[in-house]
């Protein structure tokens, strides 16, 4: 058996959105693409968790999809993404 | 709802105790799950209960991962990525490192905690906790006489 996931209830209740707060803010530390303004080259559903660095988890449910990278400047996370959705969508 | 207070941070109301607003009356210490409830609004809220990523199922009966030494590796051929492109995508990333000091402390420090409203919200909160003090005086007491008024430093002490 592994070891026990982190995963807090109240995520599991209510997804990664919490009302009222700025688009690309969501619950606790998930930074949400609505609307696909943060990253246009990703679907609107994906999310990602991002700290110092920039330092990022992306999670991408539409294309199967978790990245992790690090020290990646903020500017270049976007074309980032988009080389690679492209090498996934390119699955045969 | 309206009356109630949330506080994770009260020792009398753990996370997941769930206390009545009205059987008490008044203020109210509401669970962090009460709390966004409350917040929720008619919106549509995307499902993600039935995700599943590999042995993680996570609304289902296990909430156990695979330990980290555990999990399949696989090369992207294997999952039908084009290896080329790829890395092609990690090859931008790399080239897209930052040059930042690898710190987080320093790093911070450089850069979003040197935000214009750091200092004001400081200076709020310096202001909010001499009126919660009551110490906008001199502190009374030997010590504090000499101290003179309450300072950034006297307020990080007392917190």
């Amino acid at each position: 058996m592994g070891q026990p996931a982190i995963v807090v209830e109240e995520v599991d209740e209510h997804g990664p959105h919490a009302d009222g707060l700025q688009s690309p803010y969501g619950f606790i530390n998930y930074f949400l693409n609505t609307d696909r303004k943060q990253w246009p080259s990703a679907p609107g559903t994906a999310f990602m968790h991002n700290g110092n660095g920039l330092n990022m988890v992306y999670v991408d449910p539409e294309n199967e999809l978790v990245a992790v990278v690090r020290w990646i400047d903020n500017n270049a996370v976007d074309g980032f993404l988009k080389r690679l959705i492209a090498a996934v969508a390119e699955k045969s | 709802m309206d009356d109630a207070i949330f506080s994770p941070f009260n020792p009398k109301a753990g996370f997941g105790q769930e206390r009545s607003t009205s059987s008490g009356g008044g203020d109210a210490v509401l669970s962090f799950r009460h709390f966004m409830a409350g917040r929720r609004n008619a919106d549509p809220v995307p499902d993600y209960s039935d995700w599943h990523t590999g042995d993680v199922a996570i609304d289902g009966a296990s909430r156990d991962v695979p330990r980290r030494a555990d999990w399949q590796r696989k090369v992207p051929a294997e999952v039908g990525i084009n290896p080329q492109s790829l890395k092609d995508a990690i090859d931008f990333a790399i080239a897209s490192e930052v040059k930042n000091p690898r710190d987080l402390k320093l790093n911070h420090y450089r850069t979003f905690g040197r935000e214009p409203s750091d200092r004001r919200l400081q200076h709020l909160a310096l202001v909010r906790l001499r009126q919660w003090l009551d110490c906008d005086r001199r502190a009374a007491g030997a010590v504090g006489d000499r101290r003179g008024p309450l300072g950034r430093r006297h307020v990080h002490q007392r917190l």
